[in-house]
């Protein structure tokens, strides 16, 4: 069976990762938004005697790349050589995705042209001759509408065809003056035969001469660099980076017209939802409103749903404790079963806020939030664009530091890093239902939303400190597409929902399983002690730490259950459980109303510390990732735990101040 | 503004962010300097090129270029001069 390797390239949000679905039969996230993807990924796939391995590449609108996913994507295309790269192009605006096309037909790769999105293109008036595009490029060019699964088949055809075909290189002439130029330094770069090996040296001239960071980097350790450097001196390598752009954008200009008759210009449904949710007034109420309004729906519609579960396991976990006495049964009734109870009652809200969540991206909303809030993210030293990334942090704080690698300044994106923690993630909506549910009844809803606004109002107060005493300077000016509002499909955004609940699931799954037994264990021994009681290890772990939180209306055992918090957010849901729940039967929310301990306003005070102190386990990691270092993992950790102390002591003191109980 | 070393002085446009708000203008020329530049010429932003504004707020703006939109920050867009 032969082994091929094809890339897949192409701009930010043209539905690379929707074709690599679609070819693979993977279901990787996808989203309306630049910078979804910003990793590769690779799948392989069996075909007609292939086996054909896809790499999914992150987008990028060039070769120059500046942010870490671009650097990615150019890396893979210039340095692993795939045996076939698929451009994947949004057929609705071909003069900026072919401008890559130019770029990557210079590198010599056999390339195939997956005109994608060609449906809308052509909903829109415009008529695109494929032939003569094809013709033009001199290149195989298929359309595509990888949302709906049309083109795939033709799209794996023209794909193993092209593989049996010779390289070719398609020049772009840049004029006689940079041409001469380029002869010149080629001959200076032949005398280096490893390098001509790896990379064709008239695009690695042509870089050069632009001043290409990347290109000068892969020429320093070259025998042949001591020449290039003088040949390169004294060259104006902006004033040629520009007439070369120049040159590919004219080159493109010039048959454009005969292979596509573009008929934009009128005022499209996008532009009119645009006047109202961009207009400087409207803008952020309607942002608030809308984000708002997916909390207090999550809260309504998924009440229901964890009455059916939670009685579920509730009946399961009685059932258990009667028909198996003793120890075992105590540790599979109370133990597993009411500690994966305790839980998996909160999958249906945080599965429903997923699903409105999913809604926001497909739309192609979440790029006009990030517009919206520029002006409060400037003010607090952060750009527009860092906004993304932490609103991606409500469903998981992990995914949501990855993709602040889309931010090209690296003082932006550490700054976005080290505050999207404080962003509620998935894990911290449990805790919120189960205490703002029991304590403040019909306005649950406008308290977890709240919580939520709060977080975001830390986060970026926090990036104006950082900004002020760490990473000093201006935020960089940034530049973001906005893609074409898309409506919603149930399908997708039902898909994506379910994927992110079921990794929710599966990610917490063991965690609660393992951090219920180690509760339990805690909790009944010494022998003899009374279950979860104060002489137990929890009641003497929680009772030693207690005074530490006593000025935040904190008892021993709400200790103990953030302690657990520490592991995973989840495991505070799971420890409240077992210290307070005493009566299979009653229920948690109950049993906490009943318990001295707990007031509104001391469950207020425990929200704000579960939404604002250390990350899980797994968020810490992915910043010891992302930072390449421990001190700001460690940094993230211990600030969070201040921050979350001196918010949740404010929270009680005042309230009591004031009167409230 | 920030200007490009060999284009310093040679300014005759007035900065896009003075542009009317839904019409077309033309770009005369683009001052910003470096990974910021490269970024705009890779979009295809480019003198002689019509540009729209589409909307403002805060420290960014709206633009349209080739029928798409983009969100850049007004310190990119100060750099950009258009035909008075």
């Amino acid at each position: 069976m032969e082994k091929i390797t094809v890339a897949l390239a192409g701009n930010p949000n043209v539905g690379k990762t929707s074709v690599f679905n679609r070819l693979v039969g993977s279901r990787q996230r996808v989203g309306n938004w630049p910078g979804v993807t910003v990793e590769k990924l690779s799948g392989k796939k069996k075909y007609e005697g292939y086996e054909i391995e896809f790499v999914d590449l992150p987008g990028t609108y060039g070769l120059a790349a500046y942010s870490k996913d671009e650097i990615v994507a150019r890396d893979y295309l210039i340095n692993e050589k795939p045996d076939v790269v698929v451009h994947v192009i949004d057929a609705t605006n071909l003069k900026r995705n072919l401008y890559l096309t130019t770029q990557i037909l210079e590198l010599g790769s056999k390339v195939v042209i997956a005109l994608n999105m060609s449906d809308m293109a052509e909903t829109r008036g415009d008529k695109i001759d494929v032939s003569r595009l094809s013709e033009f490029l001199g290149v195989p060019v298929v359309k595509t509408v990888a949302s709906e699964d049309k083109g795939t088949q033709k799209l794996l055809e023209t794909i193993t065809e092209v593989s049996k075909t010779k390289q070719h290189i398609h020049e772009i002439s840049y004029g006689s003056r940079i041409e001469r130029k380029i002869l010149s330094l080629e001959k200076v770069l032949g005398e280096d035969a490893e390098l001509s090996k790896k990379i064709p040296l008239r695009w690695l001239s042509a870089r050069l001469l632009e001043g290409d960071k990347n290109a000068i980097e892969n020429v320093a350790s070259s025998p042949a660099w001591p020449e290039v450097k003088k040949f390169l001196k004294g060259i104006d390598s902006e004033k040629y980076e520009a007439q070369m752009v120049d040159k590919r954008y004219s080159a493109i200009s010039l048959f454009l017209p005969q292979v596509c008759t573009i008929c934009a210009g009128k005022t499209t449904v996008s532009d009119m939802i645009d006047r109202v949710v961009t207009n400087k007034y409207l803008g952020i109420p309607i942002f608030l409103i809308i984000i708002w309004a997916a909390f207090e729906l999550t809260f309504t519609l998924s009440t229901p749903f964890m009455e059916i579960v939670g009685t579920f396991f509730s009946d399961l976990s009685v059932f258990v404790l009667d028909a198996i006495p003793g120890l075992f049964g105590s540790l599979l009734g109370n133990g597993i079963i009411g500690g994966l109870g305790f839980v998996l009652v909160f999958v249906p809200p945080i599965f429903i806020m997923f699903l409105m969540l999913s809604v926001l991206e497909d739309s192609g909303y979440l790029s006009r939030a990030a517009f919206v809030m520029d002006r409060l993210m400037y003010k607090l030293g952060l750009q527009g664009k860092s906004f993304v990334p932490m609103l991606m942090g409500i469903g998981c704080n992990v995914p949501a530091i990855m993709a602040t690698r889309t931010i090209d300044d690296e003082k932006d994106r550490f700054i976005t890093i080290l505050v999207t923690p404080f962003i509620s993630c998935g894990a911290r909506l449990p805790v919120f239902i189960l205490l703002a549910g029991a304590f403040f009844g019909h306005e649950a809803g406008t308290v977890i939303f709240s919580l939520y606004v709060l977080g975001i109002v830390v986060a970026i107060l926090s990036a104006l400190l950082l900004r002020k005493f760490v990473f000093k300077g201006e935020a960089a000016p940034f530049i973001m597409e906005l893609p074409i509002y898309r409506r919603p499909t149930f399908k997708t955004s039902f898909l994506h929902a379910w994927n992110l609940g079921f990794t929710y699931i599966k990610k917490a799954g063991p965690i609660i399983v393992i951090g219920a037994i180690i509760i339990w264990f805690l909790a009944s021994f010494p022998e003899g002690v009374t279950y979860g009681g104060a002489d137990s290890y929890v009641g003497v772990i929680g009772q030693t730490l207690e005074p530490i939180f006593a000025p935040l209306g904190f008892d021993w055992k709400m200790v103990v259950a953030l302690i657990f918090g520490f592991v995973a957010k989840e495991l505070v849901i799971s420890a409240l459980g077992v210290l307070y729940s005493n009566d299979e039967t009653k229920g948690l929310s109950l049993s906490l109303q009943e318990d001295a301990a707990f007031t509104p306003l001391s469950s207020l005070s425990l929200m704000v510390f579960t939404l604002l102190y250390v990350p899980c386990i797994a968020t810490l990691s992915v910043i010891k990732k992302e930072t390449g270092s421990w001190k700001w993992m460690a940094f993230s950790a211990t600030y969070s735990i201040g921050i979350a102390w001196i918010a949740a002591f404010l929270i009680y003191q005042g309230g009591l101040i004031l009167g409230f109980s | 503004m920030r200007r490009c070393r060999h284009r310093c002085g040679q300014a005759q446009g007035k900065s896009l962010l003075l542009a009317p708000l839904g019409e077309e203008v033309v770009i005369l020329d683009i001052q910003t300097c470096g990974g910021s530049r490269r970024r705009l010429m890779d979009l295809g932003v480019k003198e002689g090129l019509p540009v729209k504004l589409i909307s403002t707020q805060g420290r960014a703006l709206i633009i349209e270029i080739n029928g798409a939109k983009y969100c850049i920050s007004k310190r990119l867009a100060e750099g950009i001069l258009i035909k008075e």
